[in-house]
């Protein structure tokens, strides 16, 4: 019986891999046909979606993208045996889209039935936890420090250190808690990842619990994935009936169970103490720091807190070793990351490499430059709160030191590209209107700041005369100063990044434009 | 060519009422959820979050109303009114805005002749803004109900909106 691999993504599901589905069974039924259709998580070739894959002599033989309208000639030119077709991509090891990738994080998705804890086990899946569970508490959380990985989320913390922080917290109770409210523009691998191989993330939870003795975690996912709670949910009852969470994990003496929250619209629970508070049942209010969540968290208790990424890295250091994951990258940014490519791109979706290629390499070589073919007009690396580069500084390399140099930020990994067009003041105000909408409201500088703002950016969008601006853009950076100075988070705090660059940049373009008006004069 | 437009199942509410809301509410208990897991579930329930509600969690949670009043308040998702039947979402974040969603908001404000946050009955649908649904390679993109669309273009949402209009007079 031939196997078909289709993703239960939700990106396959927009681009209607229901109906291919749909397609394919009838056509089988005509022709008298067996067929086993497998739902794997994607490979996050966003480009390629739905992207079909066959089981054929021992590899995997990908189509793509196909719509139900192309299954009646995918069945005509024998597929399921490989056959040529305008759209086969050839064995999915060999693309190489895929090929140029280094996978450790996203190793699994897409090759495995998402669901199936077999499948997740024979591909190397609880080897970090079995490590785990023969290994001392302090030897698991050394492994993690010695692995160099930091916060995925976007704050880039070492992992090992907020670890060791909780472990050595003396408390009744402890908490995990996986940050999942990815809402940054332009990311979406925590939502592939839980989609694609969510036994990955509960394996990560799972190893945080036993080493800093945490019993209970808890998933805050947010209600803009509906797919993503539906995987979730499923994960969590079969990994619960394999033991693997529960009372006496595989037969240990540890405990550890997962509850799965979802939160409900406001970007700011990305932010991790607004997050507690929201896990609580409150407003989703930041709290002041100190007390550190690794001390005072969850209800006062000491807590991780860590994106899914995070965590989903943590089984591979354990199995592997963190020499291993730390021979990947460079300088203090170590291990791989899953960069997210958005926007008007062409081949946009999830490249996991190393740290240290340039933006260029992701955007040209992998992205195959812009959607619409026009050159490129400014992209945005970080989400809302990154900063704007244009095109002429694509050569930054792609690490946490470099980007901060060069006064931006790596956040979650997402790049969303703009083509010309883009109106870069506009983006500016944007920004603050974002900060304005989303912002909790505790602070006077991100919540009056960011309203202010925009009024500044409308005056000199309606200003008559471009020349007679210059005090708005002085008010302009005064504000952009006291939002990041006086903040008590990094959503006020950071909003002037994409602010000022994307004002910079306009600033520079239309500086070129008169130097060139007044040289064809 | 989209069909899909045609299997978006509508939302179906429950008329408000006080005492079935009292009697799902035992089904909860106040150590495991937390307020937004009972507000979720009573605004997939009733389709919003009604006033008579808020004594009620106050009084289940052991906290003031006006607390659960700053909650509901607080979060984009909660509603005091019932929506249409189609609750379209249409991402106003940075790389929809990459991929024409200003222009496409624009002309979908147009063809349903309201504004963010409003309902069309003529079409039966809600309209809201979102920033982000986690679909950026894909982009331009808008949600209905629980049904994602993507690459969204100026015919396509044309189509999409002429199915679920058509769904109606089925």
């Amino acid at each position: 019986m031939t196997k078909i691999y289709l993703p239960r993504e939700t990106t396959a599901l927009s681009l209607h891999v229901e109906e291919v589905i749909l397609a394919i069974r009838k056509e089988a039924t005509k022709h008298d046909l067996e067929l086993q259709i497998i739902r794997n998580g994607s490979r996050g070739a966003a480009w390629l979606e739905p992207l079909l894959e066959i089981e054929y002599e021992g590899k995997r033989i990908a189509y793509g993208p196909i719509r139900a309208a192309d299954i009646n000639s995918l069945f005509k030119a024998d597929f399921l045996h490989a056959g040529e077709h305008e759209l086969k991509l050839g064995a999915i090891d060999d693309i190489p889209w895929f090929k140029q990738q280094q996978r450790l994080t996203f190793k699994r998705s897409g090759n495995t039935e998402a669901l199936s804890i077999d499948d997740y086990r024979k591909f190397n899946g609880f080897a970090g936890l079995e490590k785990a569970l023969k290994s001392d508490k302090q030897e698991i959380i050394q492994t993690v420090l010695d692995s160099g990985l930091r916060g995925r989320g976007g704050a880039a913390f070492p992992t090992g250190i907020k670890w060791q922080t909780v472990a050595d917290a003396d408390a009744d109770c402890k908490y995990i808690v996986c940050n999942a409210d990815e809402g940054d523009s332009g990311t979406f691998s925590d939502r592939l990842l839980m989609e694609g191989d969510p036994y990955c993330l509960i394996e990560g939870m799972l190893i945080a619990g036993i080493a800093v003795g945490a019993e209970l975690g808890f998933i805050y996912l947010r209600s803009e994935y509906p797919l993503t709670k539906l995987i979730l949910e499923e994960a969590l009852i079969k990994a619960r009936e394999a033991g693997y969470l529960g009372n006496k994990i595989q037969g240990s003496d540890y405990n550890f169970d997962i509850r799965l929250h979802i939160g409900a619209g406001a970007y700011i629970c990305g932010e991790e103490t607004s997050l507690l508070e929201s896990l609580e049942g409150k407003r989703g209010q930041v709290r002041f720091k100190p007390p550190l969540p690794a001390l005072e968290g969850l209800y006062g208790k000491p807590t991780v807190v860590n994106n899914v990424i995070t965590f989903a890295s943590v089984p591979l250091i354990l199995s592997k070793g963190a020499d291993y994951y730390a021979n990947f990258g460079q300088g203090k940014s170590l291990g791989t990351m899953p960069f997210q490519l958005s926007g008007n791109i062409k081949h946009g979706g999830l490249v996991e490499l190393p740290f240290g290629l340039t933006l260029r390499e992701l955007i040209e070589d992998f992205g195959g430059g812009t959607y619409s073919g026009k050159p490129i007009g400014a992209v945005q690396v970080g989400g809302p709160l990154g900063a704007y580069f244009s095109g002429d500084q694509l050569d930054t390399s792609l690490d946490y030191e470099s980007f901060s140099a060069a006064g931006g930020m790596l956040g979650h990994g997402g790049i969303v590209v703009f083509d010309e067009t883009v109106d870069l003041l506009k983006q500016a105000r944007f920004a603050m209107e974002f900060c304005a909408i989303e912002s909790c409201g505790k602070c006077t500088p991100c919540r009056i700041g960011s309203v202010r703002g925009v009024e500044v950016i409308d005056q000199i969008l309606d200003a008559q005369d471009p020349s007679d601006t210059g005090h708005h853009y002085e008010l302009l950076e005064d504000l952009c100063a006291t939002l990041e100075d006086a903040s008590l988070c990094a959503m006020g705090g950071l909003t002037p990044m994409p602010v000022r660059s994307a004002v910079k940049l306009h600033q520079l373009s239309t500086s070129t434009v008169n130097y060139r008006e007044e040289a064809d004069q | 060519m989209l069909d899909i437009a045609h299997n978006v199942p509508k939302n179906h509410f429950e008329d408000w009422q006080l005492e079935l809301a009292a009697k799902l509410l035992k089904d909860f208990d106040s150590e495991e959820h937390n307020l937004l897991d009972v507000l979720h579930f009573f605004q997939g329930t009733f389709g919003y979050i009604d006033k008579e509600l808020i004594p009620l969690l106050a009084k289940f949670f052991n906290l003031s109303r006006a607390e659960v009043h700053g909650v509901i308040s607080f979060y984009h998702d909660f509603r005091d009114e019932k929506p249409a039947a189609y609750v379209l979402k249409i991402c106003q974040a940075e790389s929809c805005q990459a991929m024409g969603s200003n222009k496409l908001t624009t002309e979908l404000k147009a063809a349903l002749n309201i504004d963010f946050h409003e309902t069309s009955t003529a079409t039966d649908i809600t309209l809201e803004p979102v920033y982000c649904l986690g679909n950026c390679s894909c982009s331009p993109n808008l949600m209905i109900n629980s049904q994602m669309f993507s690459r969204v273009t100026s015919e396509s949402l044309t189509q999409i909106l002429q199915g679920l209009t058509e769904e109606q007079h089925d």
